[in-house]
């Protein structure tokens, strides 16, 4: 293995009162995948922003092959070669796959744009990198969110990086997907560049790290190999105590079944989709990625039309036309993308709390304050927020806190039913181990919990059941009995296989 | 004393507005004596008032994240159908209440079409102007002579109570009333919702579509009202009476610190808006300008009010603070007195 590449020493930043880096260093070298871990506002994600120009530290150095650098904008970082796939994906929704891939490097004759030009270099690439099946003239807002991340790996990718940043880039993904992610950083090391890759999915790490650097309240605490590194001693540093239990003791749920769907068919979902959850349930909804999950869990909110399909929801009939009849009729949803369609990000997290139910804080015809604050501060005490962050942005949460205030809000009006969709991604250890705690205390409430999650290891230490979708339909319910992630993936892969056979048959 | 500090710094924005207006208001009572006269600050109040009229459904509009361009021709279908109405014999009261009616059905159908036509606001709005404007030209030919504006919406517009004009008094109604509504009720948080966010609002279980229709229907009324009371001021009633309003009715709602991209705003921002555009309009001509002059110096101080009330008044305050950046124990001494 070559010499250190990349060397960052003693980088601090802070952002109004709060102190963010205190002097965090770290060293990546040439042809090594360099995992960086720590809790949500360990700072990884302010380090990572200073390396690809979008912010500026306020002390401290980065050095690449010795040389100091200076990375004060997106632009500059790029003309280092230094290349990131951030979290939050920076592909433009509107404009084509082509477009997006292409974008800055304007394939042009006499000023026009060539589409077709366009289209094959962009063709070329996708099939260079083994993604043929993602159509070049679509536009990128009619992906899923996977195919997205995927787009902006390859963005990254295209002109050969020397130090390639993964920041979450598979939190979003399938296994299958993370599995490619991770291949192109392994590859991209091979290549001689410096990958860091920042994940919470330590399997990940010890699947295709070198080396680990962890980071707790801005500073780095430990490094070494992935050998002579232990999973406890990583966590232990990552939360600064010894890790608690991760997955909930569970309450066995009743017999008694509070949401009954028949034969539900939308849009995405050819279905027909049977299902029934019951009271204190943790239903898991499982399956490869992009399968009518999505879809099942929209048409359950009313945020999607119904084909065909009946269902009851305590004994009466269920068919809401609009997310706000599903609220009424007790059914919370808690979307995938919290930034976009959870969060009101420039608004207090008290309001964001209280939006749903801001109809039973009228009192002749004002919102009554004090009623307001006691119902949020309620709901944030449930999910572990503390009061004094009711007043700020929503915007100035990490991702973990965003997600807990997404969930207080789904939970203000008491719901029957809370439909999660994927409410773990990107959230880190310590609060992944509290959303759980909590899931099992409201299911333990009565509430029946529907769960999609991404990550086939929760759905088995967390639910009473898994419901694996393919395809748009129902591949099997799996019992706590028999509950493996080989249990689920046989039956997503088998029914995904076997419909594809069918086709060519 | 020190919520009174945090509470006026977190509206800045609106009080950079109200700031930028006194200067202008300084400027004009040096530079001529009469400019702060008791009889020439009425007259202000009576020109904002109609700016304000125009702007309150626009704030409400823009806030949700739409625009309103139906405004001069509601204005001047206001003024002018009100005197055809009285002219056919009925009475002036009951006419205005059907004149904002129908002003108020007009601003329902931009709603319908904004949200369940899915039509883009301005080309909605717009359209529905020339709607209104060939309706008007239709009535105008049909008509002889010009109509009297009724004598009840003549002394709405420039009558007194005490000192105060009437009409600033109803518009200081209409200003607290639309003041707690967006900060009070719960049709205002929605409103701030959809105009941040709609999926996140409509997921959230708020009626995206009702609330974007109410704006523009109350957008639609207003406009109407204010209409009204401008052609009782005017005394007279012509197509292009509203012309000036499309752009002040959008300009002083952003000077008073709303996003044109919607989910933020306040009346109280706008109320400072239309008084900042009427101080200055009225400023103007008592200096030696030139046409093209004025208009270069009334639109660079626009822009300046639109910048304090975005980002500008963040930079100032940051300078500010580094100017009063006093020694430990002078802060402390400070603290003492204000405890």
């Amino acid at each position: 293995m070559s010499g250190v590449l990349l060397k960052l020493t003693g980088v601090r930043k802070r952002f109004g009162a709060v102190r963010v880096l205190e002097g965090a260093s770290l060293e990546a070298r040439a042809g090594e995948v360099h995992a960086v871990l720590g809790e949500n506002g360990a700072g990884k994600s302010t380090l990572m922003r200073i390396l690809a120009g979008v912010i500026s530290a306020d002390a401290g150095q980065v050095t690449l092959d010795g040389r100091a650098v200076s990375l004060g904008s997106p632009s500059a970082a790029v003309a280092a070669g230094i290349r990131t796939v951030f979290q939050d994906l920076s592909v433009i929704p509107q404009l084509t796959v082509a477009d997006n891939l292409l974008y800055g490097s304007e394939t042009s004759a006499r000023g026009l744009v060539l589409r077709r030009r366009r289209q094959e270099l962009a063709r070329k690439l996708l099939d260079g990198f083994g993604l043929g099946r993602i159509d070049t003239a679509a536009p990128v807002s009619e992906l899923g969110l996977g195919d997205r991340q995927l787009l902006e790996v390859v963005k990254a990718l295209r002109k050969s990086p020397r130090v390639l940043i993964l920041d979450e880039a598979t939190s979003a993904l399938s296994a299958t997907d993370s599995a490619w992610v991770l291949a192109q950083g392994r590859a991209a090391a091979a290549a001689g560049a410096a990958v860091l890759l920042i994940t919470h999915r330590l399997h990940e790490v010890r699947a295709t790290a070198d080396r680990i650097t962890v980071l707790r309240s801005g500073v780095d605490v430990l490094n070494g190999t992935v050998d002579e590194l232990e999973d406890d001693a990583l966590i232990t540093a990552m939360l600064g105590r010894r890790a608690e239990v991760l997955y909930p003791s569970r309450v066995p749920p009743s017999a008694e079944d509070v949401l009954k769907v028949v034969g539900l068919v939308a849009q995405g979902l050819p279905g027909p989709i049977d299902l029934q959850v019951n009271r204190g349930e943790i239903l898991g909804v499982g399956g490869l990625q992009g399968q009518g999950q999505r879809e099942l869990l929209m048409a359950l909110a009313g945020a999607q039309p119904w084909a065909g399909g009946v269902a009851t929801l305590l004994g009466a009939a269920y068919a809401p036309r609009s997310p706000r009849e599903a609220l009424r009729r007790g059914v919370a949803y808690v979307p995938e993308d919290r930034q976009r369609e959870g969060l009101f990000l420039g608004h207090s997290v008290q309001s964001n709390i209280t939006i749903s139910g801001l109809g039973s804080f009228v009192r002749h015809g004002l919102l009554d304050a004090r009623a307001e604050l006691r119902a949020a501060q309620d709901a944030a005490a449930r999910v572990g927020i503390s009061h004094d962050r009711l007043s700020a942005r929503a915007s100035t949460m990490s991702g973990g806190n965003q997600q807990k205030v997404v969930l207080a809000k789904a939970l203000l009006g008491e719901p029957a039913v809370l439909l999660l969709h994927d409410c773990t991604r990107g959230v880190d250890v310590g609060t992944k181990a509290e959303i759980f705690e909590l899931m099992s205390r409201i299911a333990a409430a009565g509430t029946a919990i529907l769960f999609y999650s991404s990550d086939l290891s929760e759905l088995v230490h967390v639910c009473d059941r898994v419901a694996v979708i393919a395809e748009g339909r129902l591949g099997a319910v799996i019992s706590r009995d028999e509950l493996t992630e080989d249990a689920i993936l046989r039956v997503a892969v088998r029914l995904t296989a076997g419909s594809h056979g069918r086709v060519a048959a | 004393m020190k919520q009174v500090g945090s509470w006026i710094r977190g509206r800045l924005g609106v009080a950079s507005s109200y700031a930028l207006c006194a200067v202008l208001f300084v400027i004009g009572a040096i530079h001529s004596p009469g400019f702060a006269s008791a009889s020439n600050i009425r007259q202000m109040l009576v020109f904002a008032s109609f700016v304000g009229f125009a702007a309150l459904g626009q704030t409400l509009v823009i806030i949700a994240g739409g625009l309103d361009l139906t405004v001069p021709w509601l204005m001047a279908f206001g003024g002018i159908e009100l005197s055809r109405l009285a002219a056919g014999g009925m009475p002036a009261v009951p006419a205005i209440a059907l004149v904002v009616a129908i002003g108020a059905i007009i601003g329902l159908i931009n709603g319908v079409g904004v949200t369940w036509l899915r039509i883009a606001p301005i080309v909605m709005t717009l359209a529905m102007g020339g709607l209104v404007q060939a309706f008007l030209l239709a009535v105008g030919e049909l008509q002889s002579t010009g109509d009297q504006v009724p004598a009840v919406a003549v002394h709405l517009a420039s009558n007194r109570v005490g000192p105060f004009p009437v009409v600033a008094i109803v518009w200081l109604g209409f200003a607290v009333a639309a003041g707690i509504v967006l900060s009070r009720s719960a049709f205002g948080r929605r409103l701030y919702a959809v105009g941040a966010n709609d999926t996140v609002a409509w997921l959230s279980g708020v009626n995206v579509a009702l609330i974007r229709i109410l704006t523009y229907t109350i957008s639609g009324a207003m406009t109407t009202f204010g209409g009204v009371v401008l052609a009782g001021y005017v005394g007279t009633t012509y197509l292009d009476i509203g012309g000036p309003y499309l752009f002040t009715s959008i300009a002083a709602v952003i000077i008073g610190g709303a996003s044109i991209l919607g989910g933020s705003g306040s009346y109280w921002g706008t109320v400072a808006g239309a008084l900042t555009l009427t101080v200055l309009s009225s400023l103007l001509p008592l200096f030696q300008l030139s046409n093209a002059g004025l208009e270069i110096v009334y639109g660079v101080v626009i822009l300046i009010g639109v910048w304090l009330a975005s980002t500008g008044h963040r930079l100032l305050g940051r300078l500010w603070r580094r100017g009063l950046a006093l020694p430990d124990n002078m802060q402390g001494g400070a603290g003492d007195v204000s405890a």
